[in-house]
């Protein structure tokens, strides 16, 4: 069924091997940083900063990983983030993806204003809208609770997904949904069952994007939340410093405990694009 | 597209799609929009363009424009082409385990930027890191190299950290663009005996054209609003030669001098602005032509 | 199409209710007499105390002593954190979430004074008849602003000379006789800086600068400028005067150590004061400074180095310069609470709880009888807190800090001649000092 891109077939061995070869490179480029958070999440503190710099620890430890589970608030923080990050997601591709399939089918100077509006709000920096967004958030008493974080992160991911929306539903020709009408189809089943099946490798993506986009952010997370009843974990993180020693070693342990169930979301999403696809009301 | 056709809906029903989103959005933006220009034109209440003029007057503002702009643009063409490259070769036919590939490459992104940029900061150091390390022992390098303290590495350096951090997000959007290309549009190629690289070029490019256009868009607005990067790992120098506007604007921020930050952040916006501006007619240019 | 309607009309209404309540509000007035403190609370009160997570566990028993003291008064301790505790307390000072009592930075509550967000603690400290003479009179000026106490001073400190008496053994040097002179230091780091393994390449260095972080970079240049007699501006605080005769010998001096004499390694350029801690444990710099914090993380590093410390070389006679910073507790003006919270902040600062909430040395004289500071190692640092300098709290300051920084790297990495770099330095110092 996915096959559209890739029935191109190359049978040229050498192009094989070399597309392995710089999937590889690339490979190793991603986990050249990784590999170091791992490592440094089984040594012990003395060997943290060792001169030179070792990859397996002479006495790898899991007390890193221990003190993560039972010393830290980091449970807690996964499941802020983790209940924050999909709020995000959901809001931001419901809202952002209506949005983006009226202004990709209706192209006038109007909804073009709209579309360069919408793009430009993302263009101010975090920094200045941070003292602004916390005025508002406390005014309407949202202030350290996981919904006002949800809401201030809109800022960050709905003009985004809007336009990546857009974008991918600029490339589902209008035939298919007329098509659609012309076998009887009424205009919101057209859109259910033509353009939502096709768009959902792009829905999923973006929906990858918000949730990811939330997961991480840092200046607005460490302003809007207080206690640990809404903090999330980039801010939770900065708790394994103290003044003036940085726990490194809990601190990747953390962040490895943390990437796990992201990954394991991601391969679930990933399933989600291809499927999306393989329903796809393109070709029966 | 031919024009003459049914509409699907009324002009008020797209309006209807449009209007949630659009009203989310105006709600959270308009304030602190509005409140960032009054900000910058008016510390107590009188009109000035002070603000302005100071930033504007500071002999280090050509430079941190130039290391903005330049900033800007190896950022983004090195994770659009980055991430293109990945996302076509993950794509191919022959290519096993996508998912496998794919995640992989997110991995970065999923990074919290924290770890991140101290992960990156502590490979590049001198004592401590593991890449001169790992060089000198391949034999890439004779000696070891001092990359945070000179100013053409110290770029280099935050260049790579920021661009692997970023091309995964191309790559899936790329991917997930591939995906939704139709099979007819192959076998019209196929037919055709058009060569590999020329399908990829007249057929999958022009396909997913919205989307690397889109791609691009993001990266140039979160190039330029970056700032926790370069502020851990080099805080901008040595000597300012790692320095852009968005540093700029976070320095005033943690002196809460909330008018140069917002006048600083209003030029950075008219940059980003006329830079999107430009490219958005481009590419409806190009749109019209082909 | 109905519900999208709808929802359009709700979000309509609600961006009205929304964007009216936003428009800026003067400062509340403080609801209780500062004048006059309240002699007990009748109703029970809850009180919102922001801590820094290192002070977390020791906190934790105070607040428990102080509530059983104050049945009245419940405390809810918040955890801040070094990465975030300064945008969020700047932010919350200016908004409306601000908590009743806050530990932070000593040298950021001038400013914060400057700007009215904090109470004016001079009634309390009158009404407690707390004897302001007996903390360390380096923490007043962090602690005041315009000759009224803002802040409660409680952990205070400057950094000591931190050095490897086992180098200095090996070096043919006596371990008990640090140098006493800034030139005889100079000669010292030569003797120290060696070629242990014989491969001839330096692998042993003997002074660390943390050249590499503009805070820790700039601290060390003034306070060495401080050390040769001069000082950031005159006395009024109008005219920089960093490019004097002491200012150009204290860059000279950290340029000959990295570039002439080489006896600073070329890495300190990117090092910050943690990385010269590490660089110490690994045996690879025999003398820097640094607080007394960094005791127990070498000892904990690297248990076989045998430890010294020394009082910063003076200009022939007595001890040089250092410079201090701290915590301490204060009250925002925004705090609804402001007695209650006057005794939290009371209590917190008593000389034998401070003494146990620091992990380092408090800000109070009686304090230092308590049997922890009986360490020898800890008597250099001691010494010199009481004649050390406070940095500088110049509205300005981080931007003239990142221009100092700039010059010092343009001279250190550029070879840029020192004189024309202080001046540079100082012309923009200049213009930022008439601006603030």
């Amino acid at each position: 069924m996915r096959k559209y891109f890739n029935k191109y077939h190359i049978k040229n061995g050498l192009a094989v091997i070399v597309t392995y070869f710089i999937l590889t490179v690339i490979a190793l480029f991603i986990l050249f940083p990784l590999t170091w958070v791992v490592s440094t999440s089984i040594k012990p503190t003395n060997e943290v900063m060792a001169i030179p710099p070792q990859w397996i620890p002479d006495n790898p430890t899991i007390e890193n990983y221990v003190n993560v589970f039972t010393n830290s608030s980091i449970p807690r923080y996964f499941v802020n983030s983790f209940l924050a990050s999909s709020f995000v997601a959901l809001i931001t591709i419901v809202l952002g993806g209506l949005t983006g399939y009226g202004l990709s089918r209706r192209k006038t100077k109007g909804t073009r204003a709209i579309s360069t509006f919408i793009l430009a709000s993302q263009m101010l920096p975090a920094t200045v809208i941070l003292v602004p967004v916390y005025l508002f958030i406390s005014k309407i008493h949202l202030y350290d609770t996981i919904f006002g974080l949800v809401f201030a992160h809109l800022i960050l991911t709905l003009p985004l997904v809007t336009w990546m929306c857009k974008g991918y539903i600029d490339t589902i020709p209008v035939d298919l949904e007329e098509a659609a009408q012309i076998e009887g189809c009424t205009r919101l089943q057209a859109l259910l069952k033509v353009i939502f099946p096709i768009a959902a490798p792009g829905i999923a993506a973006s929906g990858m994007f918000a949730f990811i986009q939330s997961w991480n952010e840092f200046t607005i997370a460490s302003i809007l939340t207080e206690s640990t009843k809404s903090r999330t974990l980039p801010v939770g993180l900065t708790e394994f410093a103290l003044l003036f020693k940085v726990d490194w070693g809990s601190t990747m342990a953390a962040s490895v405990v943390i990437s796990v169930p992201v990954i394991v979301i991601f391969l679930f999403m990933q399933k989600y694009i291809v499927k999306g696809i393989g329903q796809g009301a393109v070709k029966g | 597209m031919v024009s003459t056709r049914k509409k699907l809906f009324t002009k008020f029903q797209y309006f209807q799609f449009i209007l949630p989103g659009f009203i989310v959005i105006g709600l959270l933006i308009s304030y602190p929009l509005v409140s960032n220009v009054s900000m910058s034109v008016s510390d107590d209440g009188v009109f000035s363009i002070d603000n302005f003029i100071r930033i504007i007057e500071n002999p280090s503002f050509i430079i941190t424009l130039r290391n903005t702009l330049l900033w800007m643009f190896s950022t983004v063409v090195l994770a659009t082409t980055l991430g293109f490259c990945s996302a076509i070769l993950i794509e191919q036919n022959f290519v096993k385990h996508k998912v496998f590939w794919r995640s992989l490459i997110l991995l970065a992104w999923i990074t919290p930027g924290i770890v991140k940029a101290h992960t990156w900061k502590w490979l590049f150091s001198y004592d401590f890191g593991m890449l001169n390390y790992m060089l000198v022992s391949i034999g890439l390098i004779k000696e070891p190299v001092y990359w945070l303290t000179s100013a053409n590495t110290a770029f280099l350096a935050v260049v790579i950290i920021q661009v692997w951090s970023e091309f995964p997000y191309v790559m899936l959007m790329i991917s997930a663009g591939i995906q939704s290309i139709n099979t007819e549009y192959y076998d019209c190629a196929r037919l055709d005996g058009a060569s590999y690289f020329r399908y990829i070029w007249s057929i999958v490019i022009p396909i997913i054209r919205d989307v690397v256009f889109i791609s691009i868009l993001l990266l140039t607005i979160w190039s330029i609003n970056t700032f926790s990067v370069i502020w851990i790992v080099t805080q901008g120098g040595p000597y300012g030669s790692t320095n852009i506007l968005s540093i700029d604007i976070y320095r005033k921020f943690l002196m809460f001098d909330l008018g140069g930050a917002s006048a600083t952040a209003l030029l950075q916006l008219s940059i980003s602005l006329i830079i999107t501006i430009i490219y958005i007619r481009q590419s409806r240019k190009v749109e019209t032509n082909a | 199409m109905k519900k999208i309607g709808i929802c359009f009309i709700v979000l309509f209404l609600m961006s009205g209710v929304i964007l009216s309540g936003c428009s800026p509000k003067t400062a509340t007035e403080p609801l209780t007499d500062v004048s006059e403190p309240a002699e007990a609370e009748q109703e029970p009160v809850t009180i919102k105390w922001w801590v820094p997570n290192w002070d977390e566990e020791v906190a934790k028993v105070l607040v428990s002593e102080f509530e059983a003291e104050n049945p009245n008064i419940k405390v809810e301790m918040t955890i801040t954190t070094w990465d975030t505790m300064e945008g969020q307390i700047r932010t919350a000072l200016h908004g409306d979430n601000a908590p009743d009592v806050i530990t932070d930075l000593e040298s950021r509550t001038p400013a914060y004074a400057e700007q009215g967000l904090l109470t004016n603690l001079d009634p309390y400290f009158e009404a407690s008849g707390i004897d302001v003479e007996d903390f360390v009179s380096s923490a007043i000026p962090l602690n005041s602003y315009d000759g009224s106490m803002y802040g409660m001073p409680m952990r205070h400190d400057g950094p000591a000379m931190i050095y490897n008496k086992d180098m200095f053994e090996a070096a043919g040097l006596d371990p008990d006789a640090f140098p006493t002179t800034w030139e005889e230091l100079e000669e010292v780091a030569k003797a120290l800086t060696v070629d242990t393994d014989g491969d001839g390449v330096i692998d042993q260095y003997g002074l660390g600068w943390p050249l590499g972080n503009e805070g820790n970079a700039v601290v060390r240049f003034y306070q060495l400028t401080y050390n040769f007699g001069g000082s950031i501006t005159n006395a009024e605080g109008t005219k920089c005067e960093l490019n004097s005769d002491a200012g150009k010998t204290a860059l000279e001096y950290i340029y000959n150590n990295l570039n002439v004499d080489e006896v600073t390694p070329k890495s300190a350029l990117e090092s910050d004061n943690t990385g010269l801690t590490n660089l110490f444990i690994n045996k690879k710099i025999a003398i820097y400074s640094n607080g007394a914090y960094d005791l127990s993380v070498i000892r904990e590093g690297a248990p076989d180095i045998n430890i010294g410390t020394a009082t910063y070389p003076g200009l022939g006679e007595g001890i040089g310069v250092t410079i201090v910073n701290g915590f301490n507790l204060y009250i925002p003006e925004k705090s609804n609470n402001k007695d209650a919270a006057w005794k939290l902040v009371e209590f917190v600062g008593r000389a034998e709880n401070s003494g146990r909430l620091t992990t380092t040395f408090p800000a109070r004289k009686s304090a230092f009888e308590l049997e922890r500071y009986n360490d020898p190692l800890l008597a250099p640092f001691i010494e010199q807190m009481d004649s050390g300098k406070a940095g500088p709290t110049y509205k300005n300051w981080s931007q003239m800090q990142a221009e100092i920084y700039n010059q010092i790297q343009q001279v250190l990495l550029n070879n840029k001649d020192i004189t024309t770099a202080l001046n540079d330095m100082c012309t923009t110092v200049d213009t930022l000092l008439v601006s603030d």
